[in-house]
């Protein structure tokens, strides 16, 4: 018999004792039938996630150009048209523009229609 | 404000939609990539395709950047734009994974301790992993794959830590059940 709350918080406790390369047997005691067996398998997910591929650095930064090419990138290239006397939006495309470029004024100060405005810019 | 999961400080994200700009983006990758990738892997076991997941999981980011809460957690949404695409690719492919189409696990004859796996056997726990729900994935990644405390793993999911203790006694059930009926471990 056990409360649904304590096999919990002490399925909780083992693993943390695991994860810190502690014996969580020690901390076993009353519901060891049930426990053993999640701790079972909290070993194999903890063995699975140490051998699980982490991102290098160069993996890192390949991933940001693609990400970037695609996205941020292509805004920037926008706005930048924009601010070069590209306006074909009118007055509220420039405020937004020279907003996301970090210049005249700040972008809180861009309306929300504005940025409304220029779905496709923006996605 | 924006809490992130993250294995190193630094500075919040400044949160509101309108500064959702360039520099935010850089910092939103900045700090929350490796955590993507791990999920993406975890997800598919499949580092390539990982990568492409995770790369199209940025678009939607910052195509969609808006729907971020402003009191939610950056890592908690970049972690379900990364399961949508995980799921979008899949039906793409159509090629969900099954259990049993994963390599049989017990066909592996070298010895091994019970917290060192054959590769077979990793491959069919995190095929077990798909079968949960996206908040049990998501607490098993953060708890295990992260390694974070459990009170960190409910701030991220915006849950208590009893309800997250809950949720990880429910994963771990459900994944010995899975494991148990494949006759695993």
């Amino acid at each position: 018999m056990f409360s649904d709350s304590v096999v919990p918080r002490e399925l909780d406790e083992c693993i943390d004792a695991l994860m810190s390369g502690n014996d969580w047997h020690e901390l076993v005691v009353d519901n060891k039938a049930q426990l053993e067996p999640l701790m079972a398998v909290a070993e194999s997910i903890l063995d699975g996630a140490r051998h699980a591929p982490r991102p290098g650095t160069h993996g890192r930064l390949r991933m940001w150009k693609r990400v970037i090419a695609q996205g941020p990138a292509r805004l920037l290239e926008s706005v930048t048209s924009l601010v070069a006397g590209e306006d074909y939006l009118g007055g509220a495309m420039a405020r937004l523009a020279r907003a996301l470029l970090g210049c005249g004024r700040p972008p809180q100060t861009v309306s929300r229609r504005a940025i409304n405005q220029c779905p496709d810019l923006l996605c | 404000m924006v809490s992130l999961a993250v294995q190193r400080p630094g500075p919040q994200l400044s949160a509101t939609p309108e500064l959702r700009d360039n520099a935010w983006f850089s910092e939103l990758y900045e700090r929350t990539f490796d955590g993507a990738y791990r999920y993406a892997c975890m997800l598919t076991h499949d580092p390539d395709r990982a990568e492409d997941i995770v790369a199209d999981a940025y678009l939607r980011a910052w195509r969609h950047r808006s729907s971020l809460r402003a009191d939610s957690s950056a890592t908690s949404w970049i972690l379900s734009v990364t399961r949508n695409c995980v799921i979008d690719e899949i039906r793409k492919r159509k090629t969900l994974v099954n259990l049993d189409n994963v390599g049989d696990p017990e066909d592996q004859s070298d010895e091994k301790s019970p917290a060192e796996l054959t590769d077979a056997q990793r491959q069919f726990i995190q095929a077990a992993i798909q079968q949960l729900t996206p908040e049990q994935q998501r607490v098993v990644f953060l708890r295990f794959y992260q390694q974070l405390p459990h009170e960190q793993v409910a701030r991220e999911l915006g849950r208590t830590p009893n309800a997250v203790r809950a949720i990880q006694f429910r994963a771990l059930s459900q994944l010995r059940k899975l494991l148990e009926s494949a006759n695993v471990q």
